[in-house]
C-alpha cells in the first residue's frame, strides 16, 4: 500500500488553528484531523512548517498527544509523531502500537515509509540501527501477535 | 426773463451779431432747446420711476428668485458624501485614509457611516497595503469597519488575503470575526466560527471548528 502522493492537498480540521505567516508555521491544536490523499492523522496538538518561497511546500508536520496514524487498513499510535514530506516518512516514538488488518505489533518506535509502504517497528524509544541491531539504552522489546490463516 | 415780447432793434444790428451772439440771443435755437428740456426731463424722470415700479410685478418671467427652504432639495440623512475620503491615525500614529464611493451617515445619534466600495490605505511596519471591500459600516468612534461582504488586503510586498465576515480596525490593524469567517491566504484557504487576525504581524487564529486546506504546489494568490 506504498505509493502515498506527499504533495497532494492536505487538509485539517482543529478546534483552534494559528497561521503564523511570517514563521511559515501553522499551530493547531483541540482535537486536530489533518487528512492527505487517503492518509489520516489525529493528534491533540500539531504543529506545521511550511515555505512559501515561489511555491507552497510542506516540510514537516509534528504531533503530540497521542498520535494516531491511518491509512487503508493500517493503523498505527504513538505518543508523538514527525511527518517528513521531504523525505516522506511518519517517525512515531513512545509506545507505540501498528495494526494492520487484524496484526499488531508494538514498541517503542515505528518508522512508515509512505513511498514503499514498509512500517519498520523498533524496540527501544530512541531508536537503533537496524544493521547492527545495538541499541542506545536496555529494554525496549517490540512485541507483536499475527493471525495466521487457518487453512 | 421771459422772451416772450419782441424785442426792438434794427435789421442793421441783427445782422452784425455773430453766430455766438445768435445762438445766445433770447428766442433762439438754445433757447428752445432748454425750453424743451425744461419740460421733457421731468417727464422722463416720471415714466422712468413708473418703469422701474411696474416691471419687477410684470408677468414677464422672474428675474431676482427667492430662496424658498421648502422647495430645496433636502436629503433625510445627517450625511451625504460622493467619493468620500476619512483620514486619521492609527494607535501607532501612523496616518491611515478610507475613502468611499458613496458615505451615509443616518443620524447623528449614531456613529456608523454606511460606505459602498471602500478603499481603506494603511502603513504597515513593511510598507503600504491597501484594504478593499464592496460595502461596509465605519463606526467613527472607535474607528471599526464592519465588512457586508469580502473584504481584500493587498499589501507592498505581494502579500493578499481575502476575507468574509469579518471586521477591521482601522486603529490597531487587526480584523476579528464572531459568526462565521472564511478566507483565504496564499498558504492556503480556512474557514471558522470565529477569527482574529493581527494584520502587521500576519498571525490568523481561527477558533471553533476551524477548517484550513493547503495545496502544495503553485502558490494561489487569493
Amino acid at each position: 500500500i506504498g505509493g502515498h502522493n506527499s504533495n497532494a492537498p492536505v487538509s485539517f480540521a482543529a478546534d483552534r488553528i494559528e497561521l503564523q505567516d511570517r514563521q511559515d508555521r501553522v499551530v493547531l491544536s483541540g482535537n486536530v484531523q489533518i487528512t492527505q490523499a487517503g492518509l489520516s492523522l489525529s493528534a491533540a496538538r500539531t504543529l506545521l512548517n511550511y515555505t512559501d518561497a515561489g511555491s507552497l511546500k510542506i516540510q514537516r508536520i509534528m504531533a503530540t498527544g497521542g498520535v494516531s496514524v491511518s491509512r487503508g487498513n493500517e493503523r498505527a499510535q504513538g505518543d508523538s509523531a514527525v511527518y517528513d514530506f521531504n523525505r516522506r516518512i511518519i517517525t512515531m516514538a513512545g509506545n507505540v502500537r501498528l495494526n494492520r488488518g487484524s496484526d499488531t505489533l508494538r514498541g517503542g518506535r515505528l518508522v512508515i515509509d509512505l513511498a514503499s509502504g514498509v512500517s519498520s517497528v523498533d524496540g527501544a524509544a530512541s531508536g537503533s540501527s537496524s544493521v547492527t541491531g545495538a541499541t542506545s539504552n536496555s529494554g525496549g522489546r517490540v512485541t507483536g501477535t499475527f493471525s495466521v490463516p487457518q487453512n | 426773463m421771459a422772451t416772450t415780447h419782441r424785442r426792438i432793434e434794427t435789421q442793421d444790428a441783427k445782422a452784425l451779431r455773430s453766430r455766438r451772439q445768435h445762438f445766445a440771443a433770447p428766442g433762439g435755437s438754445h433757447d428752445r432747446i432748454v425750453g424743451f428740456l425744461a419740460r421733457a426731463l421731468p417727464m422722463a424722470v416720471g415714466v422712468l420711476a413708473a418703469v422701474m415700479v411696474i416691471t419687477p410685478l410684470g408677468p414677464r418671467g422672474e428675474i431676482s428668485f427667492l430662496l424658498d427652504r421648502n422647495k430645496v432639495a433636502m436629503i433625510k440623512e445627517r450625511l451625504r458624501v460622493d467619493n468620500a475620503l476619512y483620514r486619521g491615525q492609527d494607535a501607532k500614529g501612523r496616518p491611515f485614509s478610507l475613502t468611499a464611493g458613496e458615505a451615509v451617515q443616518q443620524s447623528s445619534a449614531e456613529g456608523i457611516v454606511r460606505m459602498d466600495d471602500l478603499v481603506a490605505r494603511l502603513l504597515m511596519t513593511d510598507g503600504p497595503a491597501r484594504l478593499s471591500a464592496s460595502a461596509g459600516q465605519y463606526d467613527i468612534n472607535d474607528d471599526i469597519v464592519a465588512v457586508a461582504g469580502t473584504m481584500r488586503l493587498a499589501t507592498a510586498d505581494g502579500y493578499r488575503m481575502m476575507a468574509s465576515g469579518v471586521s477591521v480596525n482601522l486603529k490597531d490593524k487587526t480584523l476579528t470575526g464572531a459568526d462565521g469567517v472564511e478566507g483565504e491566504i496564499p498558504a492556503g484557504t480556512f474557514r471558522a466560527d470565529r477569527m482574529f487576525v493581527d494584520l502587521d504581524a500576519r498571525t490568523i487564529t481561527l477558533s471553533g471548528n476551524a477548517r484550513l486546506r493547503m495545496v502544495p504546489g503553485k502558490l494561489r494568490m487569493p
